[in-house]
């Protein structure tokens, strides 16, 4: 099991990718929470919030999301979630979290969903 | 046969993933499903958080039994210097709601008891019949 953390950042075309790894949890949120706040700060960009690499996430992670994305919406921008694994969709299923979001963006192609 | 599995951790965020490590290591020796065992690390942080509520110190109790098809976990939380070793971690509002909305989706038995005069929250998941 591979406990690693990573969040990377890219940008293809015009839209920002964020890819998430690894097992999210309540001590790993907040630098979630920073990244998206700061990338927010420096221009609304489309998003997506590429989520495949993701072995664990609680809904802590998903609120911070959740809320980014209303952020964004407000802003007249959007973010996307990518996600892969019927395992990790069903936390924002249970949670009812996945109502926040218009949709998921496409694993493997993420960008262009 | 069942197997009684003791974890005490100290409250923080950063080792509860050793609480979800045990729940799934012991699930799968349950010979538990992909999905069942995913579903239990999530339930086993969540009760975690609900008994720690907003407590930022203090020691995790959980104590983990597997028996054939079914594990149950408990947990309790005790604080360093306690005025009277009670405690009810329980947080208010939204987050504590979202922790008991996941478990009792997610488990077949949800409940609390006085362990030691401290509060337990504890659950029960069966195996499903069809592992994944």
């Amino acid at each position: 099991m591979d406990l690693t953390v990573e969040i990377a950042e890219k940008r293809i075309d015009d839209v920002l990718v964020e890819t998430v790894t690894g097992e999210r949890d309540v001590a790993t949120a907040p630098e979630l929470r920073e990244r998206l706040v700061a990338q927010e700060a420096d221009g609304v960009l489309p998003t997506v919030v590429d989520l495949t690499g993701v072995s664990f996430i609680d809904p802590t992670d998903l609120g911070i999301l959740g809320t980014a994305y209303r952020r964004q919406q407000d802003a007249g921008g959007c973010l996307r979630p990518a996600v892969s694994e019927p395992r990790i969709l069903n936390v924002p299923e249970t949670t009812d979290l996945s109502k926040v979001f218009s949709g998921f963006a496409p694993a493997g192609e993420p960008v262009r969903g | 046969m069942s197997d009684v599995v003791e974890l005490t951790i100290p409250v923080r965020s950063d080792l509860l993933v050793l609480a979800r490590l045990t729940a799934a290591a012991l699930a799968s020796r349950a010979d538990f499903g992909i999905e069942d065992i995913e579903d239990l690390r999530l339930v086993v942080e969540e009760l975690c958080l609900s008994v720690v509520g907003n407590e930022t110190d203090g020691t995790i109790h959980l104590q983990y039994t597997r028996e054939d098809g079914l594990i149950t976990v408990g947990c309790s939380l005790s604080r360093e210097g306690g005025s009277d070793g009670r405690t009810d971690g329980r947080a208010d509002g939204e987050a504590n709601a979202m922790s008991l909305r996941i478990i009792e989706a997610l488990v077949d038995e949800y409940g609390e008891n006085m362990v030691a005069d401290r509060r337990q929250a504890w659950i029960r998941k069966r195996r499903s019949k069809v592992a994944s």
